[in-house]
């Protein structure tokens, strides 16, 4: 390896970089040749000029600054992340949304055809005495839910 | 997500060398700042809302998005290269790390006001070089990172990397003979 050769490789040889048989190979041509061993004095007095030119303070409130705003990025993530675990939940989107579209559908056979409307009610009420029939057959618990409900409701006269 | 990593103790760690990053690369303190900022805050939510697993070192990570941010700071400013010396009024002596100092063995006021005169005069120097020879010298020995490491960082091969920094010695060299043939030819 030429001198020439040697010099375009001895910064990567300082930093550890070259592959181990380069690294072997310049080396080998260091250890008998004086203009070489300068160039490589100089490139690692040069790399310490550098890391002290480099180093420098950052200002005091820099720190402080950074630390506050993650802060509140952190606060600011908890309540998304509180909202999405409600609001982002599937079952409860989609109750949300089959409950709208009824109340929806029912407002607007109302407005369209009454007498629909007053159909399609009385058999939900009929539906409704006839679940409540059957399940107290079958749930003594349900039978004494109702009738407690029964009683409230005379009670309070609704 | 919650990571295992307690932000202080990383803004503490990485928060000088990142400005160091900042400030050689922009050359203005402020801008350097946002830099560092927005650096952590992209990290924070990339780590902590997106569960991004840093696979490099944290070093060089954050150095790459620093890196990112300077490079777009300087596409804002409407210019790819700063002019030599441009930076010379935001690069004081005051802001050298005094354990820099120390490590040369506690000098005299005037071998210090020396010093201080050629460390600034060479980080002003730095600030003339081209930006991806100014980035890898500044990653090199401003954050001790590795070839491999700014490589990665810069996208580069790690052969670029060692062109760019021997390129860059070779120009910082070139400068100082003639920031001295200039003195001499002075007094």
């Amino acid at each position: 390896m030429h001198c020439g050769l040697v010099h375009t490789k001895l910064l990567a040889y300082i930093d550890g970089a070259l592959p181990a048989e380069e690294e072997s190979e310049v080396a080998a041509h260091l250890a008998g040749c004086w203009s070489c061993t300068q160039e490589l004095a100089m490139l690692r007095r040069e790399a310490g000029d550098l890391r002290s030119a480099l180093s420098v303070s950052p200002p005091p409130g820099l720190e402080p600054a950074i630390l506050r705003r993650i802060g509140a990025l952190a606060r600011s993530g908890r309540a998304e992340n509180t909202w999405e675990s409600l609001a982002g939940h599937r079952l409860w989107r989609s109750v949300v949304v089959a409950a709208a579209a009824l109340a929806l559908a029912f407002a607007g056979l109302a407005v369209i055809s009454p007498p629909a409307y007053a159909m399609v009610i009385s058999n939900m009420a009929r539906l409704g005495a006839h679940v409540n029939a059957v399940a107290s057959q079958r749930f003594p618990a349900w039978a004494e839910f109702v009738r407690v409900v029964e009683s409230l409701r005379m009670l309070v006269g609704i | 997500m919650a990571s295992s990593l307690y932000w202080p103790d990383v803004v503490r760690e990485y928060s000088s060398q990142l400005f160091s990053i900042a400030l050689h690369t922009l050359g203005r303190r402020e801008d350097a700042e946002d830099v560092v900022q927005e650096t952590f805050l992209r990290a924070y939510v990339a780590v902590e809302r997106r569960g991004v697993t840093v696979h490099t070192s944290m070093r060089a990570w954050l150095a790459r998005i620093a890196v990112n941010l300077c490079y777009d700071k300087l596409r804002s400013r409407g210019r790819a290269e700063l002019p030599a010396g441009s930076g010379s009024e935001t690069l004081s002596v005051l802001d050298r790390e005094p354990r820099d100092r120390q490590r040369r063995g506690e000098p005299g006021p005037e071998e210090l006001v020396l010093m201080a005169e050629t460390a600034d005069n060479l980080a002003e120097a730095v600030q003339g070089l081209p930006e991806n020879h100014r980035v890898a010298v500044v990653l090199r020995y401003g954050l001790d990172l590795s070839y491999r490491e700014i490589a990665q960082v810069l996208e580069v091969p790690e052969n670029t990397v060692a062109t760019w920094l021997r390129r860059a010695h070779l120009a910082l060299r070139r400068r100082a003979r003639l920031g001295e043939d200039a003195r001499c030819t002075a007094g």
